[in-house]
């Protein structure tokens, strides 16, 4: 009922549909690399050598992952902050909260939309052009490289984890969408410029953590098996030799995940009150 | 039938503050008003029978069924319109009420067929297909009175529902909530810091001061049993002679009080008959200009309880009367 609701009142932006779109072209993108490995005629006829072309590997699974990623970043800055900031600028949760409906369901409702178009451009076009790939390549390819699909899977997982549900947070805290908008583009960058700062300063990659993108590839070269120390974000500016710093080891970024969601959870939890202060 | 609500030491804290104090006293009117001046805890009261806050001590009841907890079948029965300016933009008025009207548990089709209803029933037939926010105030405040009874709750809770209304729109809502009382399937409690809504449409009252109950009264009783005075408004050249006369009045029995513009209060003698207070007048040289027959209404009772409640909230016990 609630995700009727909110699929109703963001179904007509232009925008979701731009996204949207971006997203499908994207995927056949990746999907007509994919298929060009195993149509000898194609190859032929644009005059392509095998070798040269982009090897379906993890790291192309990862940079499918990573232009989806920022797709379903502007889809979260257009679907979370309206569906909260309308009920909660007009004082209307006392309307949904003195019914037979839970803060979790309340939530939940309106968080629906999002995580089912979130995934839409995220995992299951990820695990469409895995399957795509395996059924191409056949021989057990799939088996062999089934950490694959894991990786886009809870990756895809990871990466909501880590944008929408700071959107919610901070949808609530806000309650106006143009805040919220504001303060979610602040979350998503300002971090990340101080993860810098403290990485240069003190040539260490632990500044990653208050990054939450950093935190997601961290966490994505863990799932998607990436050693190359050059993949990592820290190493890229590489003051030092960069064989010479460790990167920051997967379990701190998921730990540092669960604890992000975990305190969004929270002040998600705390915000959703039906009543503001005490009238009397 | 069950009380309609029982409260039971019920207190409330919030913000490290107590805002309700042990309250205790049961309900039982088809209409309860709920009265108390501006911070009484009228508003904290529904709110926590509501669910919307945690009770910090005792306990409540609505229909028999205790609050704690968010029972979905005792919400389900339960409707509430909020006394702030609170709406779903983007809504049109019938979209707005069939989604409450879902979340109240009706399927989509019957929601609809009741959103109508309601809709019309509020006098807004004819807005229901416009955007909420484009509602005026006294239109906003007939559409949450339909959202609130759309599912046909057991108990409703309005609070404030005149607020911001004019003449004409109040009597509206006046007559609707009269309406619903004497439609005998919906019991309700009336917030209100306005005395005549409460006096026109409620048979019971709670009178709340200071987060305390001050006062539990059947109206219909006191309806029946209320107390006659004289309003009295004399002329007298010496103030020595109005006081002679005051005086010579209680000795006799009677009660004085002073009222505003100089007026008196004085009790009425079982008869009825104001000839003693003439012939005491005659006496002490004082004259009469004006003497008018009143009986108690809800401000006296009102302002009787608020006055009788300790002003010190820690002073003592829950000053709860219930008869």
């Amino acid at each position: 009922m609630l995700a009727r609701l909110s699929w109703k009142q963001v179904r007509g932006s232009r925008l979701l549909m731009g996204l949207l779109s971006a997203a499908a072209i994207s995927w056949l993108v990746f999907a007509i690399l994919i298929y060009l490995h195993f149509n000898t005629g194609a190859i032929e006829l644009l005059n392509l050598v095998v070798s040269r072309l982009v090897p379906i590997n993890s790291r192309f699974f990862l940079t499918f992952l990573g232009i989806q990623a920022v797709l379903a970043f502007f889809l979260v800055l257009l679907l979370v902050p309206p569906v909260f900031s309308r009920d909660l600028a007009h004082q209307a949760l006392a309307y949904y909260l003195s019914r037979p409906l839970s803060k979790l369901e309340y939530a939940w409702g309106k968080l629906a939309v999002a995580a089912g178009l979130l995934s839409a451009v995220t995992w299951i076009p990820g695990l469409l052009l895995f399957g795509l790939q395996a059924g191409l390549e056949g021989q057990g390819w799939g088996r062999q490289h089934a950490h694959i699909a894991v990786a886009l899977f809870l990756g895809s997982l990871i990466w909501m984890a880590v944008i929408a549900l700071p959107a919610a947070a901070l949808s609530t805290w806000m309650r106006r969408r143009l805040s919220a908008t504001a303060a979610l583009l602040g979350w998503f960058f300002v971090p990340g410029i101080i993860a810098g700062i403290i990485n240069r300063g003190l040539t260490t990659p632990w500044g990653n953590l208050f990054s939450p993108l950093s935190l997601a590839r961290i966490a994505w070269l863990a799932l998607f098996q990436i050693t190359t120390p050059s993949a990592h974000p820290v190493l890229h500016h590489g003051r030092m030799p960069l064989q010479a710093i460790k990167p920051v080891p997967a379990w701190c970024a998921y730990l540092t995940i669960t604890m992000l969601a975990a305190v969004c959870i929270a002040i998600l939890w705390r915000r959703l009150e039906p009543i503001r202060g005490v009238r009397g | 039938m069950p009380d309609v609500i029982e409260l039971e030491n019920l207190s409330v804290r919030l913000g490290g503050r107590e805002i309700l104090h042990a309250l205790t006293g049961v309900l039982q009117g088809s209409a309860i008003g709920l009265l108390g001046p501006n911070g009484a805890g009228k508003s904290t009261l529904i709110h926590t029978l509501l669910g919307f806050f945690p009770s910090s001590g005792g306990s409540a009841r609505i229909m028999g069924e205790p609050i704690g907890g968010r029972n979905k079948s005792r919400l389900a029965r339960l409707g509430y319109m909020p006394e702030y300016d609170a709406y779903i933009p983007g809504l049109t008025g019938v979209e707005f009420v069939k989604l409450m009207a879902e979340l109240s548990g009706l399927p989509a089709e019957a929601a609809l067929e009741r959103a109508h209803e309601a809709l019309f029933h509020a006098g807004l037939g004819e807005a229901r297909y416009r955007r909420v926010e484009t509602y005026s105030t006294g239109m906003k405040q007939m559409l949450k009175l339909a959202q609130a009874i759309v599912h046909s709750p057991r108990l409703v809770f309005l609070d404030e529902p005149t607020n911001g209304l004019d003449p004409a729109a109040r009597r509206r809502m006046l007559h609707l909530i009269r309406a619903l009382r004497d439609g005998g399937e919906t019991r309700l409690v009336l917030s209100s810091h306005l005395l005549r809504d409460v006096e026109e449409c409620c048979d019971e009252i709670l009178v709340l001061h200071l987060g305390r109950i001050a006062a539990i009264r059947d109206l219909e009783a006191e309806r029946r049993a209320r107390r006659g005075y004289w309003q009295v408004q004399l002329v007298s050249e010496q103030p020595s002679a109005r006081e002679a006369w005051q005086a010579a009045l209680r000795q006799a029995g009677r009660e004085i009080s002073e009222l505003p513009g100089g007026r008196l209060r004085v009790s009425m003698p079982p008869d009825g008959s104001p000839r003693e207070l003439y012939q005491l007048a005659q006496r002490w040289g004082v004259q009469i200009r004006r003497l008018e027959p009143k009986h108690d209404d809800l401000e006296a009772i009102f302002l009787r309880a608020i006055e009788a409640a300790p002003e010190n909230p820690h002073a003592g016990g829950v000053a709860s009367a219930h008869s």
